[in-house]
């Protein structure tokens, strides 16, 4: 009865060892797969490196730079960005806008006053960027304050956005 | 009987031997294709073209960079390609990672200053130059 019980033992081993192998074999498969699949994705990044260079054009040192409030101010030449990129459908857009911030010691504090306002790209990208999901642009938020070079008691009140919704391609 | 024990001896040892072999075979196996797909040249195509164009994006004229390429001409060579590994067009600002024939992954940057660039020993050279 043993005897019979142990043969009956290894021939069921069989089957049972290849489905086992099966098993390990798809589901390896089946991680790298997933493993592989997925996208690097540097949309947040390029928002950000984005949003630096636009920061960094505009202000210096926690002061606005000059020019900045000039009507010939042309922030895609001074920040070095490409033309092509930044249209409409295209893969990146960015948002500055200037504010009047008020004096800063006197206490009074104005409404916030539009003094320029500049931006480029798909502009859509302002309605994606509260959305979440997968296919919709990453976006950088950047607000913060700086102070007239010619009159430190005045500050501007600077809001950038900036986007990037670019996911490369296979040739 | 002494026959007989020698039979069930030999039969027992082909199970063993065959059911190891299967083991080994099967992990071999999951070795090669784990192996395989972690060198694939579409990968590291993506992965480099997102790494230099970042790169680029990043840089300020004036900055020059030197990146360690050694990976793509590997995985070029695993691939036999002998093409262009990387391609920076200064005209419509895009990389391009090519390890493959007849493949490539492109990636483009926002950087409106010119990229003068060159592969020279396994390395990427890079100078960003102001236009104006």
């Amino acid at each position: 009865m043993n005897k019979l019980n142990k043969k009956a033992d290894s021939r069921l081993l069989s089957p049972w060892l290849f489905f086992v192998f099966a098993i390990i074999g798809v589901s390896i498969v089946i991680g790298v797969w997933i493993f592989y699949a997925i996208e690097t994705d540097i949309r947040f990044a390029e928002a950000r490196t984005l949003s630096n260079r636009l920061i960094s054009t505009i202000s210096e040192n926690g002061y606005l730079k000059e020019g900045v409030l000039g009507e010939s101010f042309d922030i895609l030449e001074k920040a070095e960005l490409t033309n092509k990129s930044f249209v409409r459908g295209g893969n990146f857009y960015f948002n500055v806008i200037v504010y009047d911030g008020g004096v800063v010691d006197g206490g009074v504090v104005g409404e916030e006053v539009v003094l320029r306002n500049f931006w480029g790209g798909e502009t859509d990208f302002e309605t994606q960027c509260r959305l979440i999901g997968k296919p919709l642009a990453k976006c950088v938020y950047d607000e913060f304050i700086v102070l007239n070079k010619t009159d430190p008691n005045q500050y501007f009140k600077i809001k950038i956005l900036a986007g990037s919704n670019q996911l490369g391609k296979k040739i | 009987m002494k026959r007989g024990w020698n039979k069930k001896a030999a039969e027992l040892l082909l199970e063993n031997v065959i059911f190891f072999i299967l083991v080994i075979l099967f992990f071999v196996a999951m070795f090669y294709f784990v192996n395989r797909a972690s060198t694939q040249a579409s990968i590291a195509e993506q992965i480099n073209a997102k790494q230099i164009a970042l790169v680029i994006d990043k840089a300020k004229p004036g900055t020059e960079i030197i990146m360690d390429v050694s990976e793509l001409y590997e995985i070029a060579k695993e691939n036999d390609f002998e093409g262009h590994l990387v391609i920076i067009d200064n005209n419509n600002k895009k990389v391009v990672v090519n390890l493959a024939s007849g493949k490539g992954y492109s990636y483009d940057f926002f950087n409106g200053a010119g990229i003068v660039w060159n592969l020279k020993d396994k390395k990427l050279y890079l100078e960003v130059v102001s236009n104006e």
